[in-house]
């Protein structure tokens, strides 16, 4: 817990907390990060289950910068949110299931694209194929990420819940 | 019928009161708000960035299919948007930056009405991999840039109450 608290009084925490943009400018930063990566991975996902199958799925693994751009513009920028009330998201249940779903996508995303890739043939680029198994994980990979951003917009009550009944 | 009665309409409207009503309801909406952006927002990334040739092993006229996820994204944005408004017309009418937001939702739907409507029928003939006209790829820019302003102008409303 004293880590937590360290982090939450450092200089640029208390910035966030503090100014009148801090907030809105890094969730306007979230918001463009999740647009890239879980609107990317939801167009994966449609087109590993079969929407748009003109899209080659080779085609959609060279978007994956763009996804992987989001994902690093979500991890900054949701460190400083975090740091910001680091003591209380600790402790918040939708935090916590939040983050279990960011990871569970993460490797369900991984997993997806271990399933789709056959063996590389010795000359000649990589060959994508759809089976079960990534038909099954691209259904859960959207329910995962479906997840983070419903549990990501529970945060906020159960923290304002919190403070209403005396928590941290 | 001037904006206060307009925005009097709005508050004392069905929608409005349900939204009012049901705690509940505003929550619900937003989970809807945020999926309905992923949704657009994943279509128009892959679409947009198609026709600026990131993604020359797509055919335009594959991404162009996933026009209607977009139409599904925005349509819930739009349903739950009039819901949120409804349930305080003064807090958002009045907002700078939710003004913005809306000047932009406007923009960036007249730009993808322009592309629709002067450009779709012979860029959805494209091969792949094929430099597409200058005015194809600045309607594309502009979509990028003009979505991406609505999602930060979104989140400033927050600022500017």
């Amino acid at each position: 817990m004293e880590l937590f608290a360290w982090l939450q009084d450092l200089p640029i925490s208390e910035w966030v907390q503090t100014s009148d943009y801090g907030f809105p400018l890094l969730l306007a930063a979230h918001s463009i990060g999740l647009a890239a990566v879980v609107g990317i991975l939801v167009v994966l996902n449609l087109r590993v289950l079969g929407y748009a199958e003109g899209i080659p799925i080779a085609a959609l693994s060279r978007l994956m910068p763009v996804a992987w751009v989001g994902f690093v513009i979500n991890a900054l920028s949701g460190i400083l949110l975090f740091m910001a009330n680091a003591t209380r998201l600790v402790t918040n249940w939708a935090f916590l299931v939040k983050m279990t779903a960011v990871l569970l996508g993460g490797i369900a995303t991984w997993i997806l694209w271990r399933t789709l890739k056959q063996r590389t043939p010795q000359d000649g680029a990589p060959a994508y194929r759809v089976t079960p198994s990534a038909l099954l994980t691209a259904r859960i990979s959207l329910g995962v990420w479906f997840a983070a951003i419903l549990f990501g917009r529970i945060i906020a009550y159960v923290m304002d819940h919190a403070m209403l009944h005396g928590g941290a | 019928m001037n904006i206060a009665h307009f925005f009097a309409l709005a508050h004392d409207s069905w929608l409005g009161q349900i939204a009012r009503d049901n705690p509940y309801m505003y929550t619900i909406g937003l989970v809807i708000h945020f999926t309905g952006l992923a949704l657009l927002m994943g279509a128009m990334l892959l679409i947009d960035l198609t026709l600026l040739g990131f993604a020359r092993t797509i055919p335009p006229g594959a991404a162009l299919k996933l026009l209607p996820l977009a139409i599904i994204g925005f349509a819930m944005n739009l349903l739950t948007g009039i819901m949120f408004f409804c349930f305080d017309p003064d807090r958002f009418g009045l907002n700078p930056a939710f003004q913005v937001k809306m000047v932009l939702v406007l923009l960036a739907g007249a730009n993808a009405l322009w592309f629709t409507f002067a450009e779709h029928r012979e860029v959805v003939l494209a091969p792949a991999g094929v430099r597409l006209p200058l005015k194809v790829r600045v309607s594309a820019s502009l979509s990028l840039l003009l979505w991406f302003g609505v999602i930060v102008a979104g989140r400033m409303i927050v600022a500017f109450q």
